[in-house]
């Protein structure tokens, strides 16, 4: 079962190992994301970051989304992380039965769309128009979007920051 | 329980910035830039004890062992239920201010153990479950 899909750029960073995953009480983390699964260093380097007492997997998209779609995930409690908006969109299409979307950091790292900035939303979100637009299309889909960087954070809905 | 950390220069309320990011925030702890201006050390130790109460753990955590910031600090050990660990690192103070209630000596002893090996050369070694894997166990 899916506890939570978050949007964070860093994917597996000091605020998942610490914070969430001992927060939501996860035993799983899937990391979907096509350069990372292809990318040895990236890999190893997102698995360091990981907390010893559970297990991680780190696959491409498509991967990714057999695994959530397969029944044996069922009785784990899988933290899902992804890094872009799209990708997030991509999930909800994909795979049934996903309550919660948290949005964490997002829009420092990712790459820029020529020189353009984006606009700032929240002190950890920053989003181009075209990223607004699928922000709106995973609202669409009637998921409960928040903005949430740390377990401590208010939870904000994306629909009031947008 | 309080966390106190000192250091020569900016170093503590760097560490401080650096919990904000990583916990969200850290109301548990305090941080004292020493020698940055003419105020004086030991006052603002003084200072601090005195807006604590009495009943209430401090864990003390000082920039270098031996050096005059941890020498300042010694001097509160006397107060009862009162550590000092010195030469803090991130891992070291993220751990302590992780737990709510007061702290042993013997768990204080498993966090700055913990927190040694968060010191060490990266090696890249560690390897991604396979599915099976993934599905197994708990």
């Amino acid at each position: 079962m899916v506890k939570l899909l978050r949007l964070d750029e860093r994917l597996i960073h000091g605020q998942i190992a610490i914070k969430w995953s001992r927060n939501l009480g996860v035993n799983r983390i899937l990391v979907l994301n096509d350069e990372a699964a292809k990318n040895d260093l990236i890999k190893k380097s997102l698995l360091m970051a990981a907390p010893q007492t559970l297990k991680v997997a780190i696959t491409s998209m498509d991967e990714g989304i057999d695994m959530l779609n397969d029944p044996r995930g069922e009785s784990l409690s899988i933290l899902v992380l992804v890094k872009t908006p799209q990708d997030v969109l991509e999930i909800l299409q994909r795979v049934a039965g996903i309550k919660t979307v948290n949005i964490g950091n997002y829009g420092r790292v990712a790459s820029r769309i020529g020189m353009d900035p984006r606009k700032t939303y929240r002190s950890n979100l920053y989003l181009y128009d075209s990223e607004v637009s699928i922000l709106k299309q995973i609202l669409e889909t009637g998921v409960d979007c928040v903005y949430q960087t740390t377990p401590e954070d208010k939870p904000e809905s994306i629909n009031k920051i947008i | 329980m309080k966390i106190l950390v000192a250091s020569h220069g900016t170093f503590a309320s760097g560490i401080k910035s650096s919990l904000n990011i990583l916990l969200g925030k850290s109301d548990n702890v305090t941080v004292i830039d020493a020698y940055l201006d003419q105020d004086n050390l030991d006052e603002k130790l003084e200072a601090y004890f005195q807006s604590i109460p009495e009943t209430e753990q401090v864990i003390m955590l000082s920039d270098l062992y031996g050096g005059s910031v941890n020498q300042n600090m010694c001097l509160h050990l006397s107060r009862p239920n009162t550590f000092l660990v010195a030469g803090v690192n991130l891992a070291l103070v993220l751990e302590i201010a992780l737990k709510t209630e007061p702290l042993g000596r013997e768990q204080l002893e498993a966090i700055v153990k913990d927190s040694r090996e968060a010191l060490r050369i990266v090696e890249i070694s560690t390897k991604s479950v396979d599915e099976d894997d993934f599905f197994g166990g708990s």
